[in-house]
């Protein structure tokens, strides 16, 4: 029970200070493209120029297609739905691991909730992301057409949002005791890149170890913006409804760790 | 009421000899040790009545800091317990959340959220806050275009308009122009009269003496004295008074035992080593040493109120020179003069020196100073132009010889020097 008071309170309390996470979500979103003549369309540019460089690769070069379809377009639109998402969950965690440690003046002066930082950082992170799924289902639309499964798109986001906050919570509160971790979470990103069936179909993950492919949640991601997006189906609800569930309980175990943790910032800081 | 309840507080730091040993540690479940204990406090106990002033005071690394941290709600204490009613806003280290890159507006609005205000209520007192910081042409330039100052006032401005019940003041004021410095201590004084509780921590004791009813004195994380300012002004002045009085004698003892045979009045090295410093010099003569010591002609670095004392200089001539000059400043520890005489002044200049001379020129005097540390800086000189003061230095020693009055415990001087009065007493009746 003490459990659950305590993930309370931690709601409640970032309830109360709304007004402070928009504030610095939206400092967030100006300061770093503020002075810059594209401004926020960087946050878009950056991830779109590295699709270019796999398209290129996997699309011209490899002839990389998907089973049973040849075409160049129907690669393209599936690369993308997983590419874009984990866009943004790859730079929202490089990001919140440093959103502690990058504002230790505001947590070792004014007392306020320090998750304020690493959830400001991913909402701001999410504005990249929505631009992104909003070109896509664009070009979605022009290519293979969309139907009305898309309503599915916002919950599916959400638990997208719950998930990364989760793992953000927890790297931006480890980083600041143990600073190594900021460079090793850049490897383990490219590591579990390509774990992930991003830029490569399922259907070529031997039978043998699609089974543990289970334990990567970007996995499940991937595969319900795909149903959604690429084969215009509902996703498998009751796999919605388990993976939503165990996305709350690990929100909720984050939540207390970065409780626990945060006794000890402004000392380590 | 009590705005502030603190009971037997301490603060435990760990100090960590590198992060592989905080890693081992933790990874060994404590087994391993990898961390010393520091305790920054040490059973704190004080009580804040609503309305009233506490001046907290002590020397750097006290922990004042830690208790200010633990008051702001951002440290929490190893052991013991503390309450605080109402709204705290604190003026820690101005603008600390300031962004450059953005107005002196948003900032204001960014810095009133931090503080805890909605955006409601920062619009109500924007009118307020830019009044006080008398930036409305600047408020809608980004804040890298304002100077140190300007970015200060604004800070201040917002801090002040918060409406807290209680307000900590760490060492904030002390930037920022004196005008405005000014201003900001009658709006400090203003909201004491409004009732504020005001926590107020600063090196500057005139200032805690002006503002807080009752001190706190921290030393070593340990409560020293806790009882109306004056008092414990009083205590921290003397005891910081006998600590460098400690440092000093330890310093004299050590160089008197090592060096007490070959210390020969024309050949003190340790004395052209201390002299050294901003020494100008033009090659005609010298001093070999400057000495300060008592009647019995020892060595002293340490003295009385009132003491007779001798400073004692060894002059060395290296040419012939008509009229030589000598002279002392007395200095206090912000370097101003306090004293000043010369052989001018005082009609004993030297005539006709010749090459190869040795003079030793003993000045006698009762050192009727105030308290404190001194500096005395010697001249030795050839005058140009008496008229103008105009001299050509021979030798010119910023610090010569440094010195502590001791503390006389029955008198007060309120200035820095004490000379000789005839009072004379008439009494005139009315009848």
């Amino acid at each position: 029970m003490k459990f659950f008071s305590s993930v309370y309170q931690s709601f409640v309390s970032l309830f109360y200070y709304r007004e402070l996470l928009w504030n610095f979500t939206k400092r967030d979103i100006t300061a770093r493209y503020s002075g810059t003549i594209l401004g926020v369309v960087w946050s878009f540019l950056n991830p779109l120029a590295m699709f270019l460089v796999y398209l290129v690769v996997f699309g011209f070069f490899l002839h990389m297609r998907l089973p049973g379809d040849d075409s160049f377009m129907s690669f393209v639109l599936y690369f993308s739905i997983g590419f874009f998402p984990w866009a943004f969950f790859s730079s929202a965690l490089m990001r919140s691991a440093s959103a502690i440690l990058d504002n230790r003046n505001y947590i070792k002066k004014v007392p306020f909730p320090a998750e304020i930082f690493p959830y400001s950082v991913i909402l701001s992170e999410l504005v990249s992301l929505c631009i992104g799924f909003g070109i896509l289902i664009i070009f979605t639309f022009f290519v293979k057409g969309i139907s009305l499964v898309i309503f599915f798109l916002p919950l599916i986001l959400i638990i997208q949002i719950i998930l990364t906050f989760s793992f953000g919570l927890v790297l931006s509160a480890v980083t600041v005791y143990f600073r190594d971790l900021y460079q090793i979470l850049g490897s383990t990103l490219m590591v579990w890149f390509w774990l992930t069936p991003i830029a490569y179909p399922v259907e070529i993950i031997p039978q043998k170890i699609k089974f543990f492919m289970n334990f990567n949640p970007m996995f499940w991601m991937v595969n319900f913006y795909r149903d959604i997006l690429f084969y215009k189906m509902s996703p498998d609800v009751w796999r919605m409804i388990v993976f939503f569930l165990l996305v709350s309980v690990i929100f909720m175990i984050s939540i207390i760790i970065f409780k626990k943790a945060k006794k000890g910032f402004s000392e380590m800081l | 009421m009590n705005a502030i309840e603190v009971k037997n507080i301490s603060k435990k730091f760990s100090l960590y000899h590198s992060s592989n040993k905080r890693m081992l540690e933790f990874l060994s479940r404590g087994k391993v040790k990898g961390h010393t204990d520091f305790w920054a406090l040490k059973d704190i106990s004080f009580e804040v009545p609503q309305g009233s002033t506490l001046g907290i005071i002590g020397q750097n690394g006290s922990g004042k800091s830690t208790l200010l941290s633990i008051l702001a709600g951002v440290l929490q204490p190893t052991e013991g317990s503390y309450t605080v009613n109402g709204r705290v806003s604190t003026l820690l280290e101005l603008g600390a959340g300031f962004h450059p890159e953005f107005s002196g507006r948003d900032n204001v609005y960014m810095y009133g959220t931090i503080m805890g205000l909605s955006k409601k209520e920062i619009d109500s007192r924007f009118e307020d806050i830019l009044d006080f910081s008398e930036l409305h042409e600047f408020i809608d330039q980004p804040l890298r275009t304002y100077s140190s100052g300007m970015t200060v006032r604004l800070a201040f401005s917002v801090a002040v308009n918060v409406d807290a019940d209680i307000l900590i003041v760490d060492e904030a004021l002390a930037v920022g122009d004196m005008f405005f410095q000014a201003k900001c201590m009658l709006k400090i004084k203003e909201m004491i009269k409004k009732g504020i509780t005001l926590i107020f921590v600063s090196h500057d004791v005139v200032a805690v003496k002006s503002i807080c009813n009752k001190c706190l004195l921290l030393d070593h994380g340990k409560t020293i004295d806790y009882d109306n300012s004056e008092r414990v002004i009083e205590k921290y002045f003397s005891m910081k008074v006998e600590r460098e009085q400690g440092v000093i004698e330890n310093v004299v003892s050590s160089l008197d035992t090592e060096n007490s045979n070959s210390l020969d009045l024309w050949n003190d090295t340790e004395f052209q080593d201390r002299a050294s410093f901003q020494r100008i010099q033009n090659g005609k003569a010298r001093f070999a040493n400057i000495q300060l010591l008592d009647e019995h002609e020892k060595e002293i670095s340490v003295i009385n109120y009132e003491q007779t004392i001798i400073l004692r200089m060894a002059v060395e001539i290296f040419d012939d020179i008509e009229i030589l000059g000598f002279g002392y400043h007395i200095r206090d520890k912000n370097g101003f003069d306090i004293v000043y005489s010369d052989s001018h002044v005082e009609g004993n200049n030297l005539y006709s020196v010749k090459m190869g001379e040795r003079y030793i020129i003993d000045w006698i005097f009762r050192a009727s100073l105030n308290y404190g540390i001194y500096t005395i800086a010697c001249p030795l000189s050839i005058p140009i132009d008496k008229t103008f003061g105009c001299v050509n230095f021979c030798d010119f020693i910023p610090i010569a010889v440094q010195f502590t009055v001791n503390k006389e415990r029955d008198i007060f001087l309120y200035g820095s020097v004490h000379w000789k009065n005839d009072i004379k007493i008439i009494i005139q009746s009315l009848c």
